[in-house]
């Protein structure tokens, strides 16, 4: 804006300057007709000026068209003569027919005014306007009845924004002839550059405005505004959400507060906001589907370049289940452990006082059992202590690992004659398939050992009585799908790795435990790799020990830059299987 | 009430270092003892063998005590058996849920040696069954 006027007042010292050096060669007369007309001009063009600059500073602020047309009318004494100035504007619900009266006419004289003007706005709009709609305000010289002044001169400016009237800008005289093209052409550029400027501002508004609902609307936290009466301006999807109040619903401050009602006093806590101009956070609102964090703080703004002044409130809701529930989780996670510690702690300390009394003592079968079982719970307090420990580091990020060129399928070996014994005593048969020249993988060889034991004795834990499981491992080829490379081998593959996620990887030794069990959940198997789900339904299930594991164990293969997967086939079994990546020298 | 109920104890208790040591101390004090490793095991036990008091754990497989509780105060043949709860937590609101179902008292295991708990065994007895 302000370079176009920089530009015009260039424009028009150049034009001045070259009209003053050819005129002065003429006869006085003729000169001073022609100076008084370049005056009038310089004159009209400076007027146009002004207006344009004091509109264009306006319009930074204010969109208000009356506003704007207002400062129009303000200037006009200035640069013509007229008995009135108004301006009417039409809007959906009320239109307002506003009039300046530079020297006193009568109340017919303004009428006329009004009735022409709302004609011409009919014809603008194509559509009748009631004169009854029309709200009126007169401001100036006061209304006289003695005078016989029809109005004589007269001329309309549409106003149009965004290429749509709004309303029209009338000059009226009691004076005849007043209005000559030329005035009518400077008014009409002035409203036009307004109405233009006041269509662009409101198109980067809209823009902006656009850019601002969207933002609102796909915001995870729940969004109300209001306005200084409570009424409410925006509600976004996830604030519906939360209240329970759907997109169909009409939405006003009593529905919000009957949603609310009884857990928050939304209206009381808006109107201390707003009144003492403070923001207020509710820590912990429960609603029907979660917990929430509730901040509620007074919009702001200025006006009329003035200070800030308070708009409204608005109303922002926090989802803080999922923290709760890890929150709760966590809870439960320590007392347990606590509980696990402890509780066979007491046992042994128990246990102790009685091997001190002599008739324990001399009994040799009721001591040795006793030691037994110190030795037995001694032993599985530390392997849990060992757990957390490993848990803690994995979390950490702090889990090292030794890694050395490994046989996994020597190692697998190992762990399978291990647990064999166990098995046999469940009448569980333990079969081992491998490939033939498989190759070392760079692999710790006592935490992939660890690995092996988590998934073996799960694996018996979880079978019965003469059942089977079967650890395979072979190569995985890069772009080859697991599921084929496992089942084509014509092994008990139960998982479904077929995604992006194992297609593509390297070279990698793949380890698997299958059982031939009834099979798991698809949505139970996603949260065993997790610490705080696993502990929960550990605790649910008849089996004893912690459900860490499996958290180890994803900690251990990640560590190794592999992968942990699980994937079962109602009625015919689960498997467990983890990658080992080769390095892409080994083939 | 009979001497036979009023000597018997049942301890639903998984912990079995625990139950084993409990059970020879409460041997010795002249009484007859039965033990349930989980909740399910230990309700069954309740309704048949009709145990003068039940000292009865928290945490166990398959039913948490407290569902133990409940359940054993809703039947009849069983609503009258004083319950001890035991806990290994000083857990305030286990303890208070349990005294509002009926419980007793309850017994923070640690707190305890095995002849203090044998005490407090016998003395809920006594005043269960004074005549």
């Amino acid at each position: 804006m302000m370079f176009e006027f920089v530009t015009i007042l260039f424009g028009l010292a150049a034009v001045g300057g070259v009209g003053f050096g050819v005129w002065s060669f003429y006869d006085a007369r003729n000169t001073r007709r022609v100076l008084l007309e370049q005056k009038k001009k310089l004159n009209n063009r400076l007027y146009e000026i002004a207006v344009l600059k004091e509109l264009g500073d306006r319009i930074g602020y204010s969109l208000n068209v009356g506003k704007i047309v207002d400062v129009i009318t303000g200037s006009l004494p200035q640069f013509i003569k007229y008995s009135a100035v108004s301006y009417l504007l039409v809007d959906s619900e009320q239109s307002m027919f506003k009039c300046h009266l530079e020297e006193s006419v009568t109340r017919e004289f303004v009428t006329e005014v009004k009735q022409r003007m709302v004609n011409a706005v009919s014809a603008l709009l194509g559509r009748e306007i009631s004169l009854a709609h029309v709200e009126e305000t007169l401001s100036g010289a006061i209304l006289v009845d003695d005078i016989e002044a029809p109005v004589r001169s007269f001329f309309n400016i549409p106003l149009v924004i965004g290429e749509k009237p709004v309303g029209v800008l009338t000059v009226a005289s009691k004076s005849p002839g007043l209005y000559q093209e030329e005035e009518m052409t400077i008014l009409y550029k002035i409203t036009n550059q307004a109405s233009q400027a006041v269509t662009r501002l409101q198109e980067v508004l809209e823009v902006e405005q656009g850019k601002l609902n969207a933002m609102v609307s796909s915001m995870a936290e729940g969004v109300i505004m209001t306005d200084m009466d409570y009424r409410i301006m925006v509600i976004n999807p996830a604030a519906r959400r939360m209240l329970g109040i759907t997109e169909e619903q009409e939405v006003n401050i009593f529905s919000i507060i009957d949603s609310l009602s009884g857990k928050l006093d939304i209206r009381g806590k808006l109107e201390e906001s707003v009144k003492l101009d403070k923001l207020i956070a509710v820590d912990e609102l429960v609603l029907r589907n979660g917990f929430y964090q509730v901040l509620i703080s007074p919009v702001k703004g200025k006006i009329n370049h003035g200070e800030d002044e308070v708009l409204g409130g608005v109303v922002l809701f926090h989802d803080i289940t999922h923290e709760k529930e890890a929150e709760r989780l966590r809870e439960d996670f320590t007392s347990m452990m606590v509980h696990e510690l402890r509780s066979p702690l007491d046992g042994i300390r128990k246990m102790s006082e009685l091997l001190r009394k002599d008739q324990v003592k001399n009994d040799d079968k009721t001591y040795k059992e006793f030691v037994g079982l110190i030795v037995k719970n001694s032993t599985e307090m530390l392997e849990l202590v060992g757990d957390l420990l490993d848990v803690a580091k994995i979390e950490a990020g702090k889990f090292e690992i030794i890694p050395e060129m490994t046989d996994i399928a020597s190692l697998a070996h190992e762990r399978v004659e291990y647990y064999r014994s166990v098995a046999t005593e469940k009448k569980i048969t333990i079969g081992l398939k491998w490939d033939e020249k498989l190759p070392k993988a760079p692999a710790d060889p006592r935490r992939i050992g660890q690995v092996l034991n988590n998934l073996l004795s799960n694996a018996v834990k979880f079978s019965s009585e003469g059942g089977r499981i079967d650890v395979l491992v072979f190569k995985h080829e890069k772009g080859k799908d697991l599921n084929s490379e496992a089942r084509g081998r014509g092994w008990p593959w139960w998982a479904s790795a077929s995604g992006p996620e194992w297609a593509g990887r390297a070279n990698a030794i793949i380890a698997a435990v299958s059982d031939h069990g009834a099979g798991i959940s698809e949505k139970n198997a996603r949260q065993l790799f997790n610490k705080f789900q696993q502990f929960e339904a550990a605790a649910k299930s008849e089996q004893r020990g912690t459900g860490l594991g499996l958290v180890i164990v994803k900690g251990i293969v990640e560590a190794h830059r592999g992968s942990v997967g699980v994937g079962s086939v109602d009625g015919s079994g689960t498997t467990f299987f983890f990658s080992i990546p080769l390095p892409d020298n080994i083939t | 009430m009979n001497m036979d109920t009023r000597t018997k104890i049942l301890v639903i208790e998984d912990e079995e270092l625990f139950a084993k040591s409990l059970g020879i101390v409460l041997r010795e004090a002249g009484m007859e003892v039965l033990v349930a490793e989980d909740g399910e095991r230990g309700l069954a036990l309740a309704r048949t063998k009709h145990p003068g008091i039940i000292l009865l754990d928290n945490i166990l497989p398959k039913m948490l005590g407290l569902e133990v509780l409940r359940k054993l105060k809703e039947d009849q043949g069983t609503r009258d058996i004083p319950v001890l709860m035991l806990t290994v937590l000083s857990d305030s609101d286990t303890i208070s849920a349990a005294i509002a179902e009926g419980a007793v008292g309850y017994l923070i295991k640690s707190d305890y040696q095995l002849h203090e708990i044998v005490k407090k065994v016998q003395s809920i007895l006594t005043r269960a069954y004074a005549t």
